[in-house]
């Protein structure tokens, strides 16, 4: 019998720290004057920062400490620029610290729906970090767009919640009916025969395809990423990501079909999500061209690269061999990932205006004169998310085309790169209008001293981590 | 056993479609966001009836969780609504289309 003292706390250590200070920020937030406003985001701080800390020091397991750290720092950095938007919306400190608490939270719910085996724990911690979500989505509560985001974000949220929990009370009954317990991911491979059970994962998979915003579910993210405050846009687009990604590997990691009945299943599980991934790289890409609006381009960045790394798990179910390898790329892949976009949606939100959901890419005419530094660095960053050379973006492309490779995934890898090249004309089409002079309007883009220490940091990040890469190649 | 549990999952299985439908189909987002909840109660629904068919607790005992998350779904859900609807004046997804191209 498990009690409070004999409880592993060591393995839920990052979600209790960042728990714990959200509720000790949101309640001295209610409590204290406005004065003290300050210190009670840097109490937050430094909850974030201590999740950090024991991550690194107790690192029992790399994938959840390297998981839980990725989405440690996208929860740093939306809570760093929540900053300048509470100040752009005249809002008072204590409503930033309040928004600061939610992300926390949510930070925690996502970290224990990617680690946990157990399926009931994982439906528990999704709809808690959820539900923060729809708080995020809608905050600035005066705002007609920012509610419209949280309205569609709470109705697709729920709508995917109810599908993966029908899925898992499939996959519970065809445990009990069996015998075997399915909810926890070890026993999957069981269960694979059995038609309430499959019934059951597909439900789950599609709940989860919601969530990552992979085709044919993927309608719902520009509009919500538009909308919503461009901090809460960011943390979609990646935290959840991330989370949502990492949670379908670790299935699909559990997942082995070594006994000969399983071979057909193998097959069509492996055809199912390479046509998925397929289709989400082509339909990401192509909305991607059109798009004027810098934030919707982001969405639509976003689910391409849904696509990309489904190709990455599509690859892993295939070549099970590849799992030691697998891990690597995929932190790899979310962490250059999460660079890029941080940077970008950073520099979104460096407009004088509080929400940027008209912004369009030639409001950025004239800033490589006005700003050259932060214009470079921003270059370097949409490089990344291109995939072009110097970048750790084309190095973590290229683990995933070469995992694709041994998988023998042939059209699939064809798809990817042409999605890559399609994906330059419009990452690059921002780099233009960048380059471009001012029309007769000055250029808005102002960005504070601390964006420009950020973007210029992610920048040197993007290109430091593909340097070491290269070192390490080179020590092989 | 098998006959018992069919007695639940069908009618659950209906209620489950007819969410859907109508979050499909539906205008007003309040009978939308009703739509939702109804979805979870139809999973509630074959949790319960495995639970009973089966003798075990623990799905029981899981309902009970999705009803605590449902409450707070619905807490935060209706509080965006209220909101919408003083800014907007209006619940119906035809009028409420200020993002897009």
């Amino acid at each position: 019998m498990e009690t409070l003292y004999s409880f592993d706390w060591a393995s839920v250590k990052m979600e209790a720290a960042l728990v714990i200070f959200a509720v000790l920020a949101l309640l001295s937030a209610v409590a204290l004057p406005r004065r003290f406003q300050t210190s009670v985001s840097a109490l937050a701080f430094v909850g974030m920062y201590l999740a950090l800390i024991l991550a690194c020091v107790f690192a029992d397991r790399l994938m959840y400490c390297a998981y839980g750290c990725l989405i440690v720092i996208c929860a740093l950095l939306t809570s760093q620029m929540s900053f300048s938007f509470f100040d752009k919306l005249g809002r008072s400190g204590q409503s930033r610290n309040e928004y600061i608490a939610v992300v926390m939270m949510s930070a925690a719910g996502l970290i224990l729906f990617g680690n946990t085996d157990n399926m009931m724990v994982a439906f528990v911690a999704l709809e808690c970090a959820t539900i923060c979500l729809y708080i995020m989505a809608a905050f600035s509560k005066d705002c007609a767009s920012s509610l419209e985001a949280g309205v569609k974000y709470l109705i697709v949220g729920g709508f995917s919640g109810a599908l993966m929990l029908m899925g898992i009370a499939f996959m519970y009954g065809a445990g009990r009916i069996e015998g075997v317990d399915f909810m926890y991911m070890g026993n999957f491979s069981a269960g694979l025969l059995n038609g309430f059970f499959k019934t059951g994962l597909v439900l789950v998979f599609a709940g989860v395809f919601f969530k990552i915003a992979a085709f044919p579910f993927q309608f719902w993210a520009p509009d919500v990423y538009q909308g919503a405050p461009t901090p809460s846009s960011a943390f979609f687009a990646v935290a959840s990501k991330i989370a949502g990604v990492v949670f379908l590997a670790k299935i699909c990691a559990y997942l082995n079909f070594n006994s000969a009945d399983l071979l057909s299943v193998k097959e069509d599980v492996v055809l199912t999500l390479s046509v998925i991934a397929g289709a989400t790289i082509i339909v990401g890409n192509l909305g991607g061209i059109t798009q004027m609006r810098t934030k919707r381009l982001l969405a639509f960045s976003g689910i391409s690269n849904a696509g990309y790394l489904l190709v990455l798990i599509a690859a892993l179910l295939a070549e099970p061999s590849s799992a030691y390898a697998f891990n690597t790329v995929l932190i790899f892949y979310l962490g250059a990932y999460m660079m890029a976009n941080y940077a970008l949606f950073i520099a979104v939100g460096q407009f004088p205006e509080a929400n940027q959901t008209a912004q369009t890419l030639s409001d950025y005419r004239g800033s490589f004169k006005k700003h050259p530094v932060v214009s470079l660095a921003l270059s370097v960053n949409l490089a990344s998310l291109a995939g072009i050379p110097p970048t750790s973006g084309f190095f973590a492309k290229l683990m995933v085309l070469v995992l694709a490779w041994y998988a023998q995934l042939y059209w699939l890898l064809g798809i990817m790169v042409a999605g890559s090249v399609v994906s330059i004309y419009y990452y690059f089409s921002w780099i233009r209008s960048m380059a471009e002079p001012e029309d007769k309007t000055p250029c808005q883009f102002a960005p504070t001293a601390a964006a420009k220490q950020t973007i210029v940091l992610l920048a040197i990040c993007v290109l430091a981590i593909s340097a070491a890469v290269l070192v390490f190649a080179g020590a092989q | 056993m098998t006959e018992c549990l069919t007695n639940f999952i069908v009618p659950a299985a209906m209620l489950f479609v007819t969410g859907m439908l109508g979050v499909m189909f539906k205008r007003n987002m309040i009978t939308i966001f009703m739509c939702v909840e109804m979805m979870l109660v139809a999973a509630m629904l074959v949790f319960t009836a495995f639970a009973s068919a089966t003798n075990d607790i623990e799905g029981g005992v899981f309902v009970f969780f999705i009803i605590a998350i449902a409450a707070s779904e619905v807490a935060v859900g209706l509080a965006i609504l209220t909101r919408l609807f003083k800014v907007d004046d209006t619940l119906s997804t035809k009028e409420i289309n200020t993002l897009g191209d």
